[in-house]
């Protein structure tokens, strides 16, 4: 399966950062290169902490694309 | 008494006095509990940069939060012998003094009440996506961060 459209979410302070709440990325084919072109567009991504929800779970590492999926940015949580 | 569909914990704005006095109150036919146990979290006047935190403005990814707060519902349930369990968090606008979670938890007997509603708090501030913006006395800001 080609990889489809890449649904990008930012919150809090990484909303903040970029101006805006979601982007869509088209022809990444990983998590990986999908960070990569993000961090071109906002280079200070660099230097902010995030974890990554493919989908709304946590993962870690390169995770291949395979059709439509969502790629949200979570700052560090702050709930309660 | 689990529930397998995904309830919403969020309300908009602060978790008012009278809304936790209700569902107390809700609680009074449920004749075979023995022990509730409540947490609140309060919005705190916390110095930041010689400022001072006038309120809190709550964002979330609501739907991988409320996706989160049914697992972690269901494994409360699972690890404890619990009644009843009800969590609400703070959207948008809390100022300080005001509250923004409430965590309720009732059981037969007061152990599993008290147990649960602890590591429910504990969880939720490790693993909901929530974020929280603190709005300073001078209108600038700071994003909070749990510790």
């Amino acid at each position: 399966m080609h990889p489809g459209k890449i649904k990008v979410l930012f919150f809090g302070q990484l909303a903040e950062m970029t101006g805006k709440s979601g982007m869509d990325l088209q022809d990444v084919t990983d998590t990986q290169a999908a960070i990569e072109t993000l961090t071109r567009l906002y280079p200070r991504l660099s230097q902010t902490p995030f974890l990554l929800a493919l989908d709304k779970e946590i993962v870690e590492g390169k995770i291949p694309f395979t059709g439509d999926h969502t790629l949200a940015l979570l700052p560090p949580y702050a709930g309660g | 008494m689990s529930s397998h569909r995904i309830r919403n914990i969020f309300v908009q704005g602060p978790i008012s006095p009278a809304f936790i006095a209700e569902k107390i109150a809700a609680h009074s036919d449920k004749t075979n509990i023995g022990g509730h146990s409540i947490f609140l979290g309060q919005v705190r006047a916390d110095e930041k940069e010689g400022k001072t935190v006038v309120s809190i403005d709550y964002t979330a990814y609501e739907e991988m939060a409320l996706e989160k707060m049914h697992a972690i519902r269901q494994e409360t349930f699972n690890k404890y012998d619990l009644t009843c369990m009800h969590v609400y968090h703070s959207l948008g606008q809390v100022k300080a003094g005001e509250i923004s979670l409430f965590v309720f938890t009732s059981s037969v007997h007061r152990k599993p009440a008290i147990d649960a509603c602890a590591e429910i708090v504990e969880r939720i501030k490790a693993e909901l996506p929530v974020w929280g913006r603190e709005i300073l006395s001078d209108e600038s800001h700071v994003w909070k961060e749990n510790r």
